[in-house]
């Protein structure tokens, strides 16, 4: 469990400083199977961003993108979800099915993603497929 | 000290999902993720599907396609998976262009790509420029 949990650590949040690069634009180690760049970080230190294309990208130029959605039928002001890439809203709606909705942030999507996500819920729902926690 | 800017809970957050994914894979009917070799799967034995995006798996399960297209020397390029866009910025930067298949793109994706196209270019140059 441990040496797993190491693992995914490293797909998800790599770190490390060894063997760093020094290349300040995108590059995919492949030794490592992972994306790299050095990047700025706190207080003028720089540090080397590891990790999928979209993280790595993110920390690249200091943007990333944010979807919100509902997971409750009707939502609470605590229950504020989001997710910062579009793969994290599909994992949502695959744990969560029943009452899943991004109608209140149409705006964040586009109009392929709505139809996926409608795709995703409809074929779950039709399933019988309920929330998993 | 943690000297990372963004997202450190988000992908705690993130591994915890796809942990939950992963523990629930009794229905391989259903997108799961395999944590021993990092992908995402959907169905088992001889059907079994794997990919490393979540995006195209579910493009799968749904029959549903996404594209986003973009034109680089004069070819029109069509990926299933942003992800994927992202990684062709890497060394397409000189001469990519979404005009035209904007709807494609979010507004988040079509700035962030504007941001990393921009950034890319501006270090090829200075690059270039060192070395000359």
């Amino acid at each position: 469990m441990r040496a797993e949990l190491k693992k995914w650590k490293r797909h998800f949040w790599g770190e490390s400083r060894k063997g760093q690069s020094g290349e300040s634009v995108p590059h995919f180690c492949k030794k490592a199977k992972e994306w790299r760049c050095m990047v700025d970080g706190l207080e003028g230190r720089k540090y080397e961003a590891r990790g999928n294309i979209e993280w790595v990208m993110a920390e690249f130029v200091c943007y990333n993108e944010t979807y919100e959605y509902d997971v409750k039928e009707v939502p609470g002001e605590e229950d504020w979800c989001h997710g910062h890439t579009f793969e994290s809203v599909l994992m949502a709606l695959l744990l969560m099915p029943e009452h899943f909705s991004v109608e209140e942030y149409k705006h964040q999507y586009s109009q392929q993603q709505i139809e996926m996500i409608k795709a995703v819920k409809d074929k779950l729902l039709s399933m019988g497929k309920k929330n998993t926690r | 000290m943690n000297i990372y800017k963004y997202g450190a809970k988000t992908r705690y957050k993130q591994m915890d999902m796809a942990s939950r994914l992963d523990k629930s894979a009794k229905d391989t009917a259903v997108p799961y993720y395999d944590g021993k070799k990092n992908i995402w799967c959907l169905g088992e034995g001889e059907d079994r599907r794997e990919e490393v995006y979540l995006d195209r798996i579910v493009q799968e399960f749904t029959g549903f396609t996404m594209k986003f297209r973009y034109t680089w020397n004069g070819q029109i390029v069509t990926r299933r998976v942003f992800a994927e866009v992202l990684e062709d910025m890497v060394n397409r930067y000189d001469g990519l262009s979404i005009d035209g298949f904007e709807e494609d793109y979010n507004v988040q994706q079509r700035k962030w790509l504007e941001l990393i196209l921009n950034r890319i270019r501006m270090l090829k140059t200075r690059k270039e420029g060192a070395e000359a």
